[in-house]
């Protein structure tokens, strides 16, 4: 029987042929000379499953988590558990998937069939963290096995000692609730009964939760038989070979723009968030990056990273490696297909029992996809920022406590949980262009949705007073980084209670090349009526808001990239106008010279000269 | 009896048919005038009088009815030429266009711009005041601050103004005020407001609607009310009539207070064209594929009922809006194709468009296009293009394929022209997916109906993928839409939002604002002077699982709805979802969240000419093309399809070459005119 602590090369070593010879046809890679046509035909039919899968989840799910906000990844993955593609994925998602896939192949041997699902949340067993609902489908085609299917939905709860499914306050993985640690919940297409019993049993909001596991099921299904009648068009083998075709084209094409990639050993540091009780002074990071052009290899080195902590900010192995892999393929070219064939080209050294490395069970993990994991991220963004300074983009505005989960008891007496995505972070300015606005930090890249006001208000006791842009939040720079976004937020006659944890309310999202850092996240609480401020909130915590106070958050800018005095008066005239930069700001840190017009503001542009000429 | 005439204007070409005392009488197609798009249209109607033997002025004093289907909305968005629009919003919501939805799906890409905003958040102006979800007033809103922000969209420059307020839905009390104040302060000025435009749930959907509405509505009255002063210099005696979003059409008064409505107008009328065809040859479902020079469409018509999405969405700004649901990829003849630094083909949707086109144009392109590969493979014969109005030149073709695909990827000139087509055809075939299978629809139960000049050439490789047995190529194929415009019927739709459910059914609310919906819907008929007889009314039920927040639209079996119809309606719904999700759950309760109410006027459809009885040879000479079922080059016969036969039958290998169609028949496969003239391509028994 195997016990925990489970050994770390369970979810880390590369499956061997003899580890998935017992399920027939797995070992098998397909015909190795498929037509290059039947190949571009088969590649761009992938991308159509996996957004299918996505369609089901978004119009069948039951909680605005998975609906509104899209937390939820689909994909496609082969027999050895590699990606296939992250066509519409969320980065931590589809990048902490292949280490939970490992782990259920290698715990359940020969006995994989059709019609199985085997569900993965343990972050011990390769997952990313105990809220992604992470499950595997085997999908057999005349009795051997094609691929898996797989999805990861966020779940509102999971039933912990609190509503919600994120605690920054866990310690360790008792505190934060149910592990499955690759658990069968359906043979034969058919829910296992007793199963669902006792999750219905044991998670809140039963009736909400059940619809979000039909809706994970039918999107499951339909790749299921999407890639059935691929197989029936173009013969198992065909299909299997398209499938490792696309591996290796990924490898080739990641090999050759490493190739073209400066030699480079670096070292880079900074200091991350404040932690009252465990980093007073903030999470001293700190990361190796060794570029290695003539052997197309990556390599970082992360285990001068501090030791981890009875907290729940610890990133998991999945989370802790895919930092490095979702901080990289942003500068990099972005035709790359985005597979595992690629992703293999970057390896990450990592420690156990570091924050970022490998935890020693049985440390808790709530917050790993989020947090420390985007400012890890920052930092591997800030490494390629001195590698490759061109193409390099500025630190991303974080997951802050904005984003956080609230529960409560409405008037009518119904009990809810509720992630807000009403507000998200800025992105990053790169040398070419400004920073992507609505990004909800690096693990998130902008995958996720916003929720509508009126939907919120629907389907929950809130008024949403206000959503909106944040002036001068994005970093200063030629190349200006997205600004960030408030919203105010009154619970309507009942107590409001938000358990929060994030960051970026202590380390700003850098800038390059003389431009300025985001604007921190915060978040604090207001009088309802005289708008007076009553309470100033930290990154991690748990607030009541009463009815007739507001909650306020804003979420953090994106860093910008060069001298802000050279970007385009006219881009600042626009910002300006928008109520993305202020009239005061244009001057004193664009040296733009406005004047107030009739129609709004208008430019001055030998008193802009002069100003920008002066110094 | 007189002529009724349908138009439709595309990028490159005005198509138009015409119908005299209930038939059909012709078919026509000139080039479309960008400068002053009326000229077009009466260069055609020109073209169809010139084939009466009748004076312009005679023709259209003798027309009925003048349907008319355009672009121009569509364009206008897209080139953004429309009027510049401000925004009166409620207080904390002037953000919400910039906001939009988040999703990106591109996610590693950071080197494109932000996506831009239908206006900018220094147009969108916030008011004081709110409404909550159960409609009560709980800010009061202040004429003061109306004049105020009055005042700043007028010193802007705007010319028109969007009226949505959260939850105007429920109460439009606040919405209905500033109209008030509007007319009596800014009289000269086009406002919308969101409670008339489209009641629908969710303020970024509702936002964005009225807003393109009332940024259209200076643009398209412009457009119509020059066309119809043209027509009506020239005669014109009867009405003209514009082709709506939902296939239906409109007279130009109503249209241009809510020309939203007719951001989809182009197009929309094929599938009804389509579903005639299909039903001649007694199929209920059908498939309508439509290729043209940069885009293939596609549509669907299931179980006799054309394909409807209830949020019609350009440039992935949401209107709401329910649209004959026609799915647009950029892949067209003029995509054009290239093999990537990592050895992998791809096929548009970078276009060549009309300028420089496909290289075999020998307009200076050098890159190889769809059109090209045609030309190599012999489905495009280049003396018979158009007619043989334009040459084209099959080196250059075969230079542009060597070149970019066959020598990078070491394959023969025919393996990489097929494979520009295979993978173009796996793009189409993704979209009929998605049409299709993707809603729970076997694609093979589907007749395939084409639409456009040149899809008759994918048309049957497209089937062989999709195990589609039959195809129906109309002689009209390439004037499709304009001749789906002749029996449009005259539509008007509006919803109305209020949820209740199955279990818990507010029989007597509903019921009471489906009867207020009926009466506008009868007032717009009785405008028209539409007979009680033609009188047409369907109500659609927008449903879903308590909890969800997506509907499905479900057809109910009356205007009223009675218990036994709740009945019906929600055993539709899990029917329905079952079919679409593999999964669904019967012992649930059905939320039914919103009401839309369609009313018509319908229009019969003309007779079309049936082809002679007696055979009379139509081959007009012998080609070679590479036929893709043996792999293999073959000697073919020409034939042309107009000079066919009824049920005669022509065996492949084939072309058949019209003026303005060329149609592939494989070996194995066979062309078969039928009664109704059109041609049925199907696998030989």
């Amino acid at each position: 029987m195997l016990l925990p602590p489970y050994d770390p090369r369970l979810i880390i070593d590369p499956l061997t042929d003899e580890e998935i010879s017992g399920v027939p046809g797995a070992v098998d890679r397909g015909r190795e000379d498929v037509d290059p046509i039947v190949f571009s035909v088969v590649y761009a039919r992938l991308d159509g499953i996996l957004s299918e899968m996505n369609e089901t989840i978004l119009t069948t799910a039951r909680n605005p988590i998975l609906y509104g906000a899209k937390d939820f990844t689909c994909t496609v993955m082969s027999p050895r558990a590699e990606v296939l593609s992250m066509h519409d994925c969320l980065p931590v998602h589809v990048g902490t998937m292949d280490p939970a896939l490992r782990f259920v192949i290698r715990v359940f041997g020969d006995d994989i069939h059709e019609g199985d699902v085997i569900v993965n949340n343990a972050p011990y067993a390769g997952n990313a963290h105990v809220g992604d609902w992470t499950m595997f489908a085997p999908v057999f085609h005349d009795g051997t096995l094609v691929a898996w299917a797989a999805n990861k939905c966020h779940l509102i709860d999971i039933g912990a000692h609190i509503p919600g499914s994120v605690d920054a306050s866990a310690r360790d993985i008792y505190e934060e609730a149910m592990h499955f640690p690759g658990v069968r919940v359906c043979r034969e297409h058919q829910p296992i009964e007793d199963l669902v019993r006792f999750l219905g049993y044991n998670i809140r909001y039963p009736e909400h939760w059940y619809g979000d596991f039909l809706a994970q099921l039918g999107s499951l299904w339909t790749a299921e038989t999407r890639i059935k009648s691929l197989c029936e068009r173009f013969g198992t083998d065909v299909v299997k070979g398209c499938f490792s075709e696309a591996l290796n084209y990924g490898e080739r094409r990641m090999i050759d723009v490493i190739r073209k990639l400066p030699a480079a050993d670096i070292e880079v540091a900074m200091t991350g968030e404040v932690f009252e009780g465990f980093f007073p002074e903030g999470v001293p990071l700190k990361l190796k990056l060794k570029v290695m052009p003539d052997e197309g290899r990556i390599e970082f080195d992360y285990t001068d990273m501090p030791d981890q902590q009875d907290f729940g900010y610890n990133l998991t192995y999945a989370t802790a490696r895919c930092s490095a892999l979702q901080g990289t393929l942003p500068v990099l070219d972005p035709d790359i297909p985005t597979n595992d064939g690629a992703l293999k080209r970057i390896t990450v050294k990592l420690r156990e029992g570091a924050l970022a490395g490998i935890p020693r069970w049985p440390v808790g993990t709530s917050l790993a996809t989020i947090a420390l994991c985007d400012e890890v991220t920052n930092l591997v963004l800030m490494a390629w920022s001195q590698i490759i300074p061109e193409n390099a983009m500025a630190g991303m505005g974080e997951y802050s406590a904005a984003n956080f989960i609230g529960f409560g008891r409405s008037a009518a007496g119904e009990d809810y949980a509720h992630a807000f995505y009403l507000a998200a972070s800025g992105g990053g300015a790169t040398g070419t262009h400004d920073g992507l606005p609505h990004m909800f930090g690096a693990c998130i890249m902008g995958n996720m949705g916003y929720e509508s006001i009126e939907q919120v208000e629907l389907a929950r006791p809130f008024y949403v007073r206000e959503v909106s842009a944040i002036a001068d939040s994005g970093g200063a720079g030629a190349f200006r980084g997205a600004v960030g976004v408030r919203h105010r937020i009154e619970p309507r006659n009942h107590v409001l209670n938000i358990n929060y944890g994030g960051s970026g309310h202590t380390c700003p999202a850098f800038g390059i090349g003389g431009a300025a850092p985001g604007a921190l996240a915060d978040h604090w609480v207001d009088d309802a009526h005289s708008g007076e401020k009553l309470a100033a909130l930290k990154n991690s915590g748990i607030t009541n808001i009463e009815a007739n106070q507001v909650w306020v958050a804003d979420t953090g800018g994106g860093g910008g990239h060069g001298d802000p005095r050279s970007r385009d008066p006219q881009a600042v005239l626009n910002d300006v106008c928008d109520g993305f930069v202020s009239v005061e700001a244009a001057q004193s840190i664009y040296a733009v010279v406005l004047v107030v017009a009739d129609e709004g503001y208008s430019l001055d542009e030998a008193a802009t000269k002069a100003l920008r000429a002066a110094n | 009896m007189g002529y009724r005439i349908g138009t439709d204007i595309g990028g490159t070409f005005t198509d138009l048919s015409i119908a005299s005392d209930g038939a059909l009488v012709g078919r026509f197609k000139s080039p479309s005038t960008p400068g002053r798009l009326s000229d077009g249209v009466l260069a055609c109607v020109q073209l169809a009088a010139d084939a009466l033997g009748l004076a312009l002025e005679d023709l259209l004093a003798d027309t009925e009815t003048f349907v008319h289907g355009s672009t121009v909305a569509t364009n206008a968005v897209l080139e953004g030429k429309v009027a510049k629009t401000g925004l009166l919003c409620t207080r904390g919501t002037k953000y919400t266009l910039w906001r939009g939805e988040g999703r990106r799906n591109d996610i590693f890409n950071f080197t494109q711009p932000p996506r831009e905003p239908l206006i900018a958040p220094r147009y969108c102006i916030e008011l004081d005041e709110r409404v909550n979800v159960d409609g009560e007033i709980i800010n009061e809103l202040d004429d003061e601050d109306v004049l105020r922000a009055i005042d700043i969209l007028k010193r802007a420059g705007c010319e028109a103004v969007a009226v949505a307020l959260l939850w105007s839905i429920r109460n439009s009390t606040h919405e209905r005020r500033i109209e008030a104040l509007l007319q009596q302060h800014w009289p000269v000025a086009a406002v919308s407001l969101s409670c008339d435009v489209q009641p629908v749930l969710r303020e970024y959907t509702r936002t964005s609607c009225t807003v393109l509405n009332v940024m259209l509505k200076p643009v398209v009255a412009a457009y119509l009310n020059e066309l119809e002063a043209a027509l009506k210099t020239k005669q014109l005696r009867g009405e003209l009539l514009v082709v709506s979003s939902d296939g239906g059409v409109q007279p130009v008064s109503e249209i241009v207070q809510r020309p939203v409505y007719m951001l989809f107008s182009g197009p929309s009328t094929g599938p009804a064209a389509a579903r005639q065809f299909a039903s001649e040859e007694g199929a209920r479902d059908a498939l309508l594929v439509d290729m043209g020079g940069t885009s293939f469409d596609v549509s669907t018509v299931i179980d006799g009922e054309i394909t409807i999405t209830r949020d019609g969405r350009i440039n992935d700004y949401p209107t709401g809006i329910a649209a004959v649901e026609i799915l647009t990829l950029g892949a067209g003849g003029g995509s054009l194709a290239r093999v990537d630094a990592g050895g992998l083909l791809q096929v548009g949707p970078e276009s060549a468009g009309a300028q420089p086109g496909p290289a075999c144009y020998n307009r200076g392109g050098t890159r190889p296009t769809v059109t090209d590969a045609y030309v190599a493979l012999g489905y495009l014969v280049p003396e018979r293009f158009l007619g043989g109005r334009m040459q084209l030149s099959r080196d250059a073709a075969v230079a542009a394929i060597t070149e970019h695909v066959a020598s990078p990827l070491s394959l023969d000139i025919e393996a990489a022209a097929l494979g520009i087509l295979r993978v173009v055809n796996e793009r189409m075939i993704n979209g009929i997916l998605e049409m299709t299978v993707r809603r729970g629809i076997d694609p093979r139960d589907l007749m395939l109906v084409t639409g456009g000049g040149a899809t008759g050439v994918a048309a049957i490789e497209l089937a062989r993928e999709l195990g589609i047995t039959r195809i129906i190529v109309p002689q009209e194929t390439s004037v499709l839409c304009a001749l789906g415009a002749l029996d449009a019927d005259l539509k008007w739709s509006n919803v109305v939002s209020l949820p209740s459910t199955v279990k818990n059914f507010a029989a007597d609310e509903v019921n009471a604002s489906l009867a207020s919906l009926c009466a506008s819907g009868a007032d717009f008929l009785e405008r028209l002077g539409v007979d009680a007889v033609r009188r047409h009314y369907e109500l659609f039920a927008s449903a879903r699982y308590p909890l969800q927040v997506t509907e499905l639209d479900v057809a109910c079996p009356d205007t009223r709805v009675s218990e036994e119809d709740l009945a019906v309606i929600a055993s539709r719904f899990h029917e329905n979802y079952r079919d679409r999700y593999n999964i669904s759950e019967p012992e649930n309760d059905v939320e039914l969240v919103m009401w839309r109410l369609v009313a018509a006027g319908v229009v019969e459809a003309p007779r079309r000419p049936r082809p002679s009885l007696e055979a009379t040879d139509g081959t007009i000479g012998d080609t070679r093309f590479f036929d893709a079922v043996t792999q293999s080059w073959v000697q073919a016969s020409m034939v042309d399809p107009d000079r066919m036969a009824v049920d005669e039958v022509i065996g492949g290998p084939a072309l058949l070459v019209a003026v303005d169609t060329t149609v592939v028949v494989p070996t194995g496969y066979s062309a078969r005119m039928a009664t109704g003239g059109y041609v049925v391509i199907e696998l030989e028994r």
